[in-house]
Order: C-alpha cells, then structure tokens, then sequence
C-alpha cells in the first residue's frame, strides 16, 4: 500500500500543508482546524522565516491529545509535554508548528543553560558593543513557536528569567537593554523527561506557566499506522511482530527489568530502515535496539526478546513484499 | 543443580515476557546442558500460562509431586504442553516456527540435560521427530503413547488435565503418598485415584528413579495386553523372578558407565575396583549411587560437545590466571611466606634441663651440693611428623560462573603447598546421574603438574556428602601423619537422586537443602573425628553461607575480595598446623 499524501492549498498560503489535512483524517475536532487555518491566515510568516517552519518527518498519531495541545495553544497558553522515552513529544512539538505553520526555534536545555544563552549577550561587532539575541528573543519578535527541549535539565534559578516571559506579562525585560512584549502567535512548547534517574523535577514557579499534557505511550494501533507510513512495504505479519516486540519491550521497561535505554523507537524504525536496505533482521536489531543497553545482562534480555519475534536468520525479503 | 541466579532471572524474564504477566513465578525454568537458559522451553511455559488456566495445571502438577516420580510425570505434562503452546502460539509468533525447529535439533544431538528417564527422552525425540515430519522409527508403545500425548490445541485446560490423568492411569499408575492427599480437589482426580489403588499390583515393577523399570517395561511389555494393567504387573513378576530383571539392571548400568566414561574421561581404576569402592562408601544415604574416579582423559576418538566444552574452559582458565599473573603471583608467594613462617616457628628447636645432653658447666655443683640430676641442657626439635594436603573443588553447576575464579584459587593453593614442599592433591568432584565424578588433577608426587588444575570445568550436581566420603576414605588410605583436605565449595548441596533414608516423604528424599546440608555435615563431623583436618573456602553467595557454616562449623573462610585470599588461606591453614 502506498503511503497517503497529505497536501492542500490553504488561501493565502503557499505552502502545502499535509499537516491540517492529516488532522482531518485522525478525526480532530474540525472547529479546532477551523481556528487554525483562521490564525494562519491572521498571521503570515516572514518568508526569510519560511526555512523554520517545520515539515515533520513522522506525525503524530493520538487524536485526544492531538485536541488538548490545538486547544491550549489556540487559547494563548504555553505547554509542557511530559512522558516517559519514545512517546513522541518532540514529533508531537514539531507536527504543532507545522499545524499552526510557525516558524520554530529548537532550545536543548542543559545544564549550563542561562539567561544570555536563552536571550541574548552582549557581543563585540564592527568596532561597537551590540546585543546579540537569543533563540527566545527571535522566537519572540517573530511570532515563533520556541520548542524548549528536555527544560528540566537546566537549573530552575537559571531560566528564572523565563517567569514573565511564559506568563500573563509576556514580555521580556532585558536589563540595560530594552523591554519587548512577545508577538500574539508566541507559543512555547516544552518537553520533559521525567522519571528516570537523573531527570530533575521542574519547579512549581515554572510548571505553573503551562499547561501539562501527560503523554501516553504509542498505542498498538498508532505505532501500525506509523510503521505501515514509514514502511509502506513491510508485510503485515512483520509488522505486527515488529509491534509487539516495541510491546513486549515497554512491558519489561514497565516491570522494571530493563531500562529504558533499549525502549527505543527510533532505534526500531531505523533498524527497520537497515533491514529494508539488506542488513540482516538480526544484526540491524543489534545495533539499533539491543546495543543502546550498555548493560551484559540487560542485552542478554533484549537479545531473548527479540529472538522471540525475529528469527536470528531472517532476511529483507522474507520481511519485506518487493 | 543450582543455576547461577542470573541465568535463573533471564529465564524468569523469557517465561514472564511470554506468559505477560509478571507477577507469575514459575515453578519450571528449562537450562540446556551447560545451564545456559533455553529460549523456547522457557518460552513455552510462559505461553502456557498465557493460553491456558495455569491455576488448574498447577493444581495437577502438585498432584503428581505427591509421587516420588513426579519429574517424570512432569516431564511427561511438558511434551503435550509444548504441543498445545506452540499451536496456539505460532499464530502469534511466526518465529516459533524456527525456534521449534532448533529445540528439535538440540533434543536430536542431545544438548539438553538427560532425563533420568529413557522413556523421557525416547518421547521427546519422537515427538520432535514427528513435529519436523520425519520418519520415525520408535517402538509401537512409544508411538501409542505419543499418540495420545500430542493432544489438539483446542483443548481446554481441564480437558487437557483429564487427558493427561488418563494417559498416567493407562501407562504410569502413580504411587501416591497417602498423607498428601489433601493436595487435590477435583473429583474426576478422586476417581482416577481409587481406580489406581484396585491396581495395586501395577506398581510392583515401579520403583523410585530407576529408568530400568520404565524401560523394562516399555520393551517387555506383551503386545496383546497393551492397556491390561494386571497383565503387566503379572509380567513384571514374572521378570523378576526369572532373574532377567537382575540382566536388566546389569545392561542398564554398564550403559550409564559407558556414557559416563565417555563424558568425563576414562576410570582410573578397573570396573572391578570401583565396583568393590561402591560397595565400601555407596551405602546409607548414598545406596544405589555410582562413583566415577577418573583423571578427564577424554577418549581421543570421541567428539562431544561436553569434550569441546572442557577444552574451551581449559584455555578460559588460563587465560585468566595470566591475565592477573601478577596478582596471583602476589597471593602464590604471600601464602607460601605464610605457610614457611608458620612451619619455622613450630619447628624451632626448643631446649630444656635433662639429665642427658650438653653438660652446663655451671651448674655442675648443683649436682654434688644438691643432688639436682638436672644439669644437662637438651634441645629437641618439633617433629609434627609428615603432613599432606587434599584440595576438592567444587565442580558442580552453581559454579559455572566462577570456573576461572576457582580453577586460579586453586592453583595458588597448590602451588604455595608445593613450594613449602607439602605434598598436595588436587581433585574435583560433580555428579551427574546417579554418578559422583571425582577428577583427579594432581596427586602427591606430582610437583610438576600443577597446571592440570586449569583443566577444571563445571557442570551437573553436587553431592557433596559421598565426594566428602569418598576423598576422606582416600586420605585414610595414605601414610601421612596429618591429614588436611581444603574444600573449595559453595556449601549447597544438590542432587534430584535423592536418597533412601526418608522412605516415601518426598522432602526427605531430595537431596538438598536441609537433607544435603546435614549428610555432608555429617562426613565433615566423622572425618574430623578420625583425625583430619577438614577446612573450607567458601566461593559462593552470601545467602548460601550459613549452610555452608553448617557443614563446616568455624574452619571456613570467607573470600570477600581476591587480594585477600592469601592472607584468609593463609590464616586457615596457619591454624590448622598451630593446632597438629
């Protein structure tokens, strides 16, 4: 089965936006697509900024929260999406760019993030001191959506400076500098990791400015729609095997008998790429599955977990229909 | 056999992830030969759990455990079980299709454990046979028998039950203890039960783990009367009487020495010999049991699998020991200092007043003025007399993990030994059957072979109780004036052959636990009490330690980490000789 293309023309829109499209097909409130498309007509995109709109690689499946996040951000709030690894809350952050079709700053938060970092420094240019803006600064001026990845790592007294930027105030007040109110179709998606070990907690002043979608992890059926996207050749009982193997792993993650480091679904869909290419089943699974385990015995049971879906043999015709 | 908890975990984990339910815990966990876990056993006792009632199967798996022969029975559930898991699982997994395939080529080239039981293995091969579509060529009764063994999948679990129970009544009549009986419910098991009872006499060419009378009665068995149970029981008689039995069990064992002669190297001693040692040290707890006294010389035109394996370890032994020569070289010298110190302050010479020896000229008046006799000086050295010294590794399958550990403890031990000029022998021992194996490494004149020891390899069970008896009954037969044997062991006991002594209490029985721990012990109590010094180093967890305090009292020592071992080894042994 070929994949489906998602394209239209929205008016006043030059670009082909798959992503309202695909939100029809999943069933998304079609008020919340109305609201969107009269929001992209409100507020054009700088087409310098064009190159910044994202063009998802992988949509995200999951009408429900597909609704919540539409929602929060058509109401003006800012949003933290919070899940265990591999649930798609970077692709869900992206795919909310390309729906509202805004320009977006990516921001790895770490733990030496700062305020000059975030806003913007004093830098040495042509013989004079200027300031040098930040990726929040530029998201804000320009109606951008600023996806604040992985925010908990950062040290909260450090992105203190944030407060009245995610709030009601939505300005940004650069000491010794200049005071700047953020543009009406600001957005500030972030995500978290949380729960396990090394993960910080996010503190109530932060976590108080968004709103909290707690993701769940891929369904069976999302992950078929996703994988039957991606591999529009793979055979239907490897898919299904392939599923349950993600299944069977996030089980054990469940139970606590691995971590979370072989829960990996990029790793899956690209070993499933190295398959399709002519690497045998076996030996692509190792290296993008059972290898991000750096523990003997843990990959002794992702290796039984995996064997017990895939034959150790198997080859890319076998799995794949042409 | 204890298998090392990690492989026990993975197995959980194997039988966990098809079951899909974690909080089940197996009673069953399948490990190939060198106790490694196998995928698709394990798998299929999850699978079981996940497509069938578990709590009705397990209500039938206490039933038969109330037979003494109950691996057999349960033995007997697991090759219809897999047939029925497999069918509905397939379906779900297409892979099993190829797993199965392996597991039948595994069971062909006998990769796992043997069965304690003929039939077991005859079974399983032909049901493998039949599965892969090959021809087989078994005897009608084991075709009839997996007839109706390989039921369909679309049982239920209570039919399958039923199946089973009928299969048992026809074939293997159980013999039920009587004060167990409380264990099952269901009224079709009360009626299958009372009908067994009418056929008492069924039983009498049954007798606790002796494959011989499930083989005798397998070939023996009068085609006319397949499912006569009275018949059968009449011919058994018959064959007892006649002395075919006695041929029977004659041709039974001769095979088993065959097989273990094979696998472990040929016998020191002539089957007359072991024989009349059998006769000496195979007795009370250890009746009916086997021993094997060999130096793992393999028979050059024999390839296994086992063969290779030992090989292979052999190299992983000294690869080991080079890898840390340094610091074994380290451990080697500071027990010889030990040792060597403990023996120059024991052996000094001492000197006191006698009337004989070296005159003291001045106190030569005493003996005029005070008629003291006393005014010689005598010096007499220590003479403790000659001391040897056995070392017994543990050779079983707990230690499968640690064989380059032990094989290097060992080594360093014997080498200082030898280095003090103390006659050592080294031995290990594992059983295997109804077999205690005792490889021997080095004996006492031997100075040069030390190096044997790397040939150590682990695998099968530990009966450590007839190993003791046996080693100690060896020292008693030399000429030494002390005798210390060292063990090097994980003080855990472990052989499904069981023992006599319980009668039909099946906890009595198993050789394990409290009943190993107590049997060894109390070798460990007789050997002391006839003069040796019996001392352990203990190489196993630390849950497993009181018992091995149990069997060895306060002469045990306890390796916490590796640079300690000289100084621990050398404290134990230092006692000991204090103490001659």
């Amino acid at each position: 089965m070929k994949p489906k293309k998602y394209y239209s023309m929205i008016a006043g829109d030059k670009m082909n936006d798959m992503t309202l499209d695909f939100l029809r097909d999943e069933g998304v409130n079609a008020d919340l697509i109305y609201e969107i498309t009269k929001i992209k007509a409100a507020y054009k995109v700088d087409p310098a900024l064009d190159y910044r709109v994202p063009r998802p690689r992988f949509p995200y499946y999951g009408t429900e929260v597909w609704e919540q996040a539409i929602t929060a951000l058509l109401c003006g709030e800012n949003l933290l999406l919070v899940s265990p690894k591999a649930t798609g809350k970077n692709v869900l952050a992206e795919n909310l760019a390309a729906a509202f079709g805004r320009p977006s700053w990516d921001i790895s938060f770490h733990i030496n993030t700062d305020s000059s970092s975030l806003i913007g420094t004093d830098t040495f240019e042509n013989g004079r001191v200027i300031q040098r803006h930040g990726p929040i600064y530029e998201c804000a001026v320009n109606g951008g959506f600023g996806i604040l990845d992985e925010i908990n790592m950062a040290k909260n007294e450090s992105i203190a400076i944030l407060h009245a930027t995610l709030d009601f105030r939505r300005i940004i007040d650069i000491p010794g500098y200049n005071k700047i109110a953020l543009d009406g179709i600001t957005r500030f998606i972030a995500t978290m990791n949380y729960g396990y070990a090394g993960t910080r907690e996010l503190n109530e002043a932060l976590a108080s400015r968004f709103m909290v979608i707690r993701m769940p992890g891929i369904s069976s059926q999302n992950l078929a729609k996703l994988l039957k996207r991606e591999f529009p050749h793979l055979k239907e009982k490897y898919m299904e095997q392939f599923i349950g193997l993600f299944q069977d792993l996030q089980k054990k993650c469940e139970n606590s008998e691995i971590s979370t480091k072989s829960l990996d679904l990029r790793g899956l869909i690209s070993a499933i790429h190295l398959i399709e290419k002519g690497l045998p089943a076996s030996s692509a699974l190792e290296i993008g599955i059972t290898n991000k385990s750096f523990d003997d015995f843990e990959r002794k049971l992702v290796e039984d977990v995996i064997r017990l879906r895939i034959s150790d043999h198997q080859k890319r015709d076998e799995i794949f229909l042409d | 056999m204890e298998t090392h908890s990690q492989e026990k975990k993975r197995a959980y984990n194997i039988i966990w992830n098809a079951s899909e339910d974690y909080t089940f815990r197996p009673e069953f966990e399948v490990f190939d030969d060198r106790g490694e876990v196998d995928l698709y056993w394990n798998f299929i006792v999850g699978a079981v759990h996940k497509y069938y009632d578990y709590r009705q199967l397990q209500e039938f798996f206490d039933y038969v455990k109330q037979d003494s022969d109950h691996p057999f029975y349960e033995e007997l559930a697991w090759i219809s079980l897999e047939n029925c898991a497999y069918e509905k699982g397939r379906h779900d997994r297409p892979v099993l299709e190829d797993l199965r395939r392996r597991a039948s080529e595994r069971v062909f080239h006998n990769e796992y454990p043997e069965s304690f039981y003929f039939l077991i293995d005859e079974l399983k091969k032909a049901h493998f046979q039949r599965a892969l579509g090959i021809q087989t060529q078994v005897s009608e009764q084991v075709s009839s028998i997996l007839d109706k063994l390989e039921f369909d999948a679309s049982l239920t679990t209570e039919e399958i039950i039923q199946r089973l129970l009928l299969i048992i009544a026809e074939y293997f009549p159980l013999n039920i203890v009587p004060k167990k009986k409380s264990f099952f419910k269901p009224i079709s098991l009360i009626r299958i039960n009372l009908h067994l009872r009418e056929k008492e006499i069924g039983r009498l060419f049954r007798k606790p783990f002796t494959d011989v009378s499930l083989i005798s009665f397998l070939f023996n068995k009068p085609k006319e009367s397949e499912s006569n149970q009275d018949t059968l029981g009449n011919s058994a008689i018959q064959l007892k009487k006649n002395g075919v039995w006695r041929k029977i069990q004659e041709q039974t064992e001769t095979r088993q020495r065959e097989t273990i002669h094979n696998r472990y190297g040929a016998s020191l001693l002539a089957e007359t010999q072991t024989r009349m040692l059998e006769q000496v040290l195979c007795i009370g707890n250890h009746k009916d049991c086997h021993l094997h006294i060999t130096r793992g010389d393999f028979d050059p035109k024999i390839e296994s699998e086992y063969k290779k394996d030992v090989f292979k370890q052999k190299e992983k032994n000294l690869k080991h020991f080079k890898q840390n020569f340094a610091s074994n070289n380290n451990s080697i010298n500071q027990l010889t200092n030990i040792i060597k110190n403990t023996m120059l302050i024991q052996f000094e010479p001492s000197t006191y007043q006698a009337e004989t020896g070296l005159i003291m000229a001045g106190r030569v008046w005493k003996s005029l003025y005070l008629d003291e006799k006393n005014v010689f000086l005598k010096t007499t050295r220590d003479d403790i007399g000659s001391v040897s010294v056995d070392i017994l590794l543990d050779a079983s399958g707990s230690q499968i993990n640690r064989q380059e550990i032990l094989s290097s403890e060992g080594y360093i031990i014997a080498e200082s030994l030898k280095r003090c000029h103390i006659p050592v022998r080294v031995l290990s021992y594992c059983t295997y059957s109804n077999f205690t194996i005792l490889n021997l490494f080095r004996d006492y004149d031997e100075e040069n072979k030390n190096d044997r020891i790397f040939g150590y390899h682990a695998s099968g069970c530990n009966r450590d109780g007839l190993a003791l008896r046996t080693a100690l009954h060896m020292m008693a037969k030399t000429h030494y004036d002390h005798k210390i044997l060292i063990v090097l062991s994980d003080g855990k006991p472990i052989d499904p052959y069981g023992i006599s002594a319980g009668g039909s209490d099946l906890d009595l029985n198993f050789y394990s636990d409290k009943v190993g721990v107590n049997d060894a012990a109390f070798e460990v109590r007789k050997g002391r009490q006839s003069g040796m010094s019996i001392l352990c180093v203990f190489t196993g967890q630390d849950e497993d330690l009181p018992a091995a305090k149990k069997i060895y009292g306060n002469d045990l020592a306890c390796i916490k980490s590796p640079e300690k071992f000289a100084d621990i080894v050398g404290i134990l042994i230092r006692n000991e000789l204090r103490n001659l």
